[in-house]
Order: structure tokens, then C-alpha cells, then sequence
């Protein structure tokens, strides 16, 4: 049952691709490129219709809701051409003037195969994982599990601040991808919970490839791969826990990547697809807020002529986030780190001593092996920004990675405490709050650093004619 | 020529740390595979609790509310002895841990109404409480 239930996340993902796009997924990103955002618009409708669901007091098990609109969503996936053209879903069989895209290009070809080797070693034995972990038990399992279990959002845990329940304020898309996983069994089912979040990694490996190989040549997508693999932490831990951690990280360079090639390629059919990026990214973590504001934003700069779009698809991202959003401050549930009191000008002051410990202690605790590969990274990007078919893309991948960083330094600061009458320091606190997070959160500013060497490097040794003139804009 | 050079160096550096974390991953998932399991669990309380959470489950309906009742940390003005209720100045990763293992009975705050689960604590007199052990019980409202 969880092979049933795990197919259904990606073929629902493929059909809410189809009706996105107005198109078959598979002329718009290719058979590499479909699978791995399949995989991700499919955690997106699970995560979405649950948090939709839950909020309206309805049942989060499978049934009666989510499920119906999961099969629906299979069903239009499953609808013959014909069919879909004249019920509209698909609005031509007919592509624009944008260049076909093959179905596996020898990059992508490539890139499958190194991803079929990460997966088998990924997935060996990952039913064998169960939650070990207290961010796990005491958060992300715990809203997951009392989501399956109690069958919606049951006031004790989910407004229980009395009884100490944690993270209120957390969104719903993993809880609501882990009940998915139970609801496959009808009881707690801590292998599906992991396999169904483990494969949302690698369909973001699926996906960027596709997108980094049309992008900047057919060896980018295996190198963006090798390089998210040398992330500290992230396999180890994040991947194989029931926590958000990784999941943020898919879904945010997922949509890194869709919008460069949005940018570069000009496809408009790939604007919906960031939307469902954005909206699941949005509801994963609260720092999926910034990232997704970031990148949405850096797009917006970069894209000249193609701005009002670009703002249409934001707004209808904000829009995906607000049933949450407005739950959540209904309730009277507030950030610990973000809220209206660490954000009043008398805390901003005094916090403001810890901006220069912020910058040092970024630097100290950034996710990587040392420096090498950001040294890398900056000279492909400034190389690059020397080759004029490339210096659009260079100026994207570095807006956005200096946006999220400053965010990610911004929210340090801002949370920041007070010397304390223990006699601890506002230093020594940032300091413990660093070494808890930091190899987290950062985790996605400092992914972002590494892939500006396929993307800048790949798109800068790539034939300048394949660049698109500003007269073919697909919009 | 250097962007080639910045390539190349990317996939051998990025070989390296990527098989690295490919294998913390591969000892992560046989540290599992090869721990101890209570009934299919972790026995995370490393201690009888692993073995409470099944007495719970089978005493207490699941559509229950309960009351967790902890030793409260001897910090401030409280001293040893005196009890905490519904993970309030209590040894919070335990309780959140006992939290998550009884779902979905749910802990609340003084409700008459609630089972009340003793957890580290003496349990009162009455026939109203099944003992899993000295410490450890729970009593029906």
C-alpha cells in the first residue's frame, strides 16, 4: 500500500503539472525534468490540501478529502491528449515558439544515472528508519502523528501552548506528508514517513538536473548533484530524519532552478510551476517565507519585460500561504524568533550589538568543508559575469544567494538575545543558537553558493547563440 | 581555460565530500538497522518508560485526554519533590517524547475529566489507578 500511495503523490504532482502548465509536463521539462518536479507538485498537493483542510476543520486522514483530490488530480494526469485538449486542460497539443525540449538529453541521461546510484545507496534499508530524533518526536513527527491520528487539527496540540506542545506556529506541509505515509496503513508508519520525504530530495536532484543541463550544458546537472551530496549534515541527518530540514532545501532549490531556466529560456509554462514551488516552499518552514520572497524577488529583478508575471505568480504565492498565515495569528500563535516584540525598534536596538558577532558566526558555522568550493564558486561567478550570455543568469544566482544570506544573518540578529543575570552573554547565546541551527538553515544559502559553479560555469562555456534574445520572450 | 579548471576541481572536491556524506548516511541508517527495538520503537526513554508507553496504550482509550504528571525541575522557588503537570517546568524532551508515544491521547491542563498519567511520580492510593510500577501508573477520571 505505501508503493500505491507513494505512485500517487507523483502522478497527482504530474496532473497538477498538466492543468499548471496548460501542457503535457513531458514537452515542457522532459522525462528527467517531470519526474523529479512530479515528485515535488506532488508533496505540494498533499501538504496544501491537508493545511487547506485543516484549517477549514476538516478531516486530515486521507479520506474524505485529501485523497479524492489526490485521485483527481491522477485521473487528469492519466487523461488521454485528445481528451485533455478539449476539456481544456491542456489548452494546445501544439507547442509555443520556445525550442522543443528532448526527452532525455544526453545530459539528462547522464544525470539519471548518477541519480539512480544516489537513490539505491539513499534508499537501501530506509525501512529500517524510525523517528530517534526530538525535533522529530517533539515537532515535526509529533504534528504529523497527531494529524493521522487525531484526524484534524485537535486543539490541544495544535493551540496547546498550556501543555507545552511546540512550534505552533510551524506549517503543515511535512506533518501532512508523514500522515500521508500512516494514512498508507492506516496506523503509524515511520518508513513511509522517511521514504516519501527521502523522495522529495531526489526529485529535486531529478528536477535541478533537468533544469541545470538545459541551462549551462549537459555535465552541469551531475555536478549540482555531486555538489548538494557534499552538504555536511544534510544526508546524514536531515535526510533520514522526520524533520523539515530537508524538505525546505528541495523545494527551495527546485524553485532556484525552474526560475534561472525561466530567465534564460524564456518559458512561460515554467512561471505555474514556480508557483507550486514557492507555495509548498512557503509552507514548509518559516524560513521558507524568505527563501521563496528571495528568489521570487531576484527573478523579478533579473527579468526585465517579464516582471508582471513574475508579480502575478508572487501574489498568487502569498495568496497560497495566507489560510495559514491567517490561522495561525487568529489563534494568536507567533514565531518565537520572528514577532511583533522582537521586531518593536526598542529590541532592534539592543540587538543591533550582535550584528557583527552574526557575520562572524555565520562564517564560523557555514555548512561545508572549508572554503574551497565558495572560492570556486565566486571565480566561476565572476568569470562568468565577463561572458555576456551568461551575465543574467550570474546576476540571479548571486542576487538570490545575497538575499538569503543577509535574510538568514537578518533573523539571527534579530532573534538574538540579552545578557542574562546567570551571567551568560548575548554572545554565548547566539553562539548555542548557531551551533543548534546553523548547519540547517543555512544549509540552502550555502547550496545556493555551490551551484553557482555548474550554472555560471556551464551557461559561460556554452555556445553564446544559444542565449535568447529579448525578442523572444515567451510571455 | 579557468572555468574548465573550476569545473574539474568542483567534481573531484565534490566526489570526495559527496561519498563522505553518502557513507555518514549509509552509518546512520545501519546504526538503526542494528539497535535495539521495543514492540518496533526506539527505545528512547532508555529506561521502564519504554515499556510504560505499552501499558498506556493498552489502559488508556485513545480518544482519551490525559494528564501528564513529571518530578518538577528543582529550580526557583520549587523543591524537590513537588510535581509538574503537562510538561511545565519538567524535564521536557521526556515529556514530549511520552507526549508523542501516547498519540492520540492528548496531554491537557487540569481537566477533571482527563486520565491522569503518572510519570516518575507516586501514584495515589484508589482504586481508580493501575500501576505499571511504583512510579509509573495511570488513573482513570
Amino acid at each position: 500500500m505505501t508503493l500505491v500511495f507513494i505512485a500517487l503523490m507523483f502522478t497527482s504532482g504530474f496532473g497538477l503539472l498538466r492543468i499548471a502548465m496548460g501542457d503535457s509536463p513531458l514537452a515542457v521539462a522532459g522525462l528527467l525534468g517531470t519526474a523529479g518536479l512530479s515528485g515535488l507538485a506532488g508533496g505540494a498537493v498533499i501538504g496544501l490540501s491537508t493545511t487547506y483542510t485543516a484549517v477549514l476543520g476538516l478531516p486530515t486522514t486521507p479520506w474524505p478529502v485529501i485523497a479524492p483530490v489526490v485521485l483527481l488530480l491522477t485521473a487528469v494526469a492519466a487523461l488521454p491528449t485528445a481528451v485533455a485538449v478539449r476539456l481544456r486542460i491542456q489548452r494546445s497539443n501544439r507547442h509555443d515558439s520556445s525550442p522543443p525540449v528532448p526527452r532525455l538529453s544526453v545530459g539528462d541521461a547522464l544525470s539519471a544515472a548518477v541519480l539512480a546510484v544516489v537513490a539505491t545507496v539513499v534508499l537501501w534499508d530506509a525501512n529500517q528508519l524510525l523517528v530517534r530524533h526530538i525535533d522529530e518526536w517533539a515537532i515535526w513527527a509529533m504534528r504529523g502523528r497527531a494529524l493521522s491520528l487525531t484526524g484534524h487539527l485537535d486543539a490541544p496540540v495544535f493551540l496547546g501552548v498550556a501543555a507545552n506542545y511546540q512550534h505552533l506556529d510551524y506549517p503543515l506541509v511535512v506533518p501532512a506528508i508523514i500522515a500521508w505515509g500512516d494514512g498508507a496503513h492506516g496506523r503509524i508508519n515511520d518508513p513511509a514517513a522517511h521514504v516519501l520525504l527521502m523522495l522529495l530530495m531526489l526529485s529535486l536532484f531529478a528536477a535541478m538536473a533537468s533544469a541545470l543541463n538545459r541551462l549551462a550544458g549537459p555535465v552541469a546537472g551531475v555536478v549540482g548533484m555531486v555538489l548538494i551530496l557534499t552538504t555536511p549534515t544534510l544526508w546524514a541527518r536531515s535526510v533520514t530524519l522526520l524533520t523539515a530540514d530537508a524538505t525546505l532545501v528541495a523545494y527551495t532549490i527546485a524553485l532556484l532552478s525552474v526560475l534561472a531556466l525561466w530567465i534564460q529560456v524564456r518559458e512561460a509554462r515554467l512561471l505555474p510551476v514556480a508557483v507550486i514551488l514557492g507555495a509548498a516552499a512557503a509552507e514548509t518552514k518559516v524560513e521558507g517565507v524568505l527563501f521563496t520572497g528571495a528568489i521570487f524577488l531576484a527573478a523579478i529583478a533579473c527579468a526585465a519585460g517579464r516582471r508582471r508575471p513574475a508579480w502575478i505568480a508572487l501574489g498568487i504565492v502569498v495568496i497560497t500561504a495566507l489560510p495559514w498565515q491567517l490561522w495561525t495569528k487568529v489563534h494568536g500563535l507567533n514565531s518565537d524568533q520572528i514577532n511583533s516584540t522582537t521586531l518593536a525598534p526598542a529590541h532592534l536596538r539592543q540587538v543591533s550589538h550582535s550584528a557583527g558577532t552574526a557575520v562572524r558566526l555565520m562564517i564560523d558555522f557555514w555548512p561545508g568543508h572549508g572554503w574551497l568550493l565558495a572560492v570556486l564558486a565566486i571565480i566561476a561567478a565572476a568569470a562568468a559575469s565577463t561572458v555576456a550570455s551568461a551575465r543574467r543568469l550570474v546576476l540571479f544566482m548571486a542576487l538570490v544567494w545575497i538575499l538569503t544570506t543577509v535574510g538568514m544573518w537578518a533573523q539571527y540578529v534579530i532573534s538574538s538575545g540579552q545578557d542574562d543575570s546567570a551571567g551568560s552573554t548575548a554572545a554565548a547565546h547566539l553562539r548555542a543558537h548557531f551551533a543548534s541551527s546553523a548547519p540547517r538553515v543555512l544549509a540552502v544559502p550555502a547550496i545556493i553558493l555551490l551551484l553557482l559553479i555548474p550554472v555560471c560555469a556551464g551557461a559561460a562555456l556554452r555556445d553564446p547563440g544559444l542565449a535568447p534574445s529579448d525578442a523572444s520572450d515567451g510571455s | 581555460m579557468i572555468l574548465v579548471l573550476v569545473l574539474a576541481l568542483a567534481i573531484i572536491a565534490g566526489s570526495v565530500y559527496g561519498l563522505h556524506s553518502l557513507r555518514d548516511e549509509r552509518t546512520a541508517i545501519a546504526a538503526l538497522k542494528n539497535a535495539p527495538k521495543i514492540n518496533g520503537r526506539i527505545p528512547l526513554f532508555h529506561g521502564p518508560a519504554d515499556q510504560f508507553v505499552d501499558f498506556i496504550r493498552a489502559n488508556v482509550p485513545s480518544d482519551a485526554r490525559v494528564r501528564i504528571v513529571q518530578p518538577a525541575r528543582t529550580s526557583g522557588s520549587s523543591g524537590p519533590g513537588a510535581t509538574g503537570e503537562c510538561g511545565q517546568n519538567v524535564a521536557s524532551a521526556n515529556y514530549w517524547l511520552l507526549a508523542y508515544e501516547i498519540l492520540p491521547r492528548v496531554s491537557v491542563c487540569a481537566d477533571p475529566q482527563a486520565w491522569i498519567i503518572y510519570y516518575g511520580v507516586a501514584a495515589p492510593p484508589g482504586d481508580r489507578v493501575r500501576r505499571f510500577s511504583d512510579t509509573l501508573a495511570v488513573q482513570s477520571p
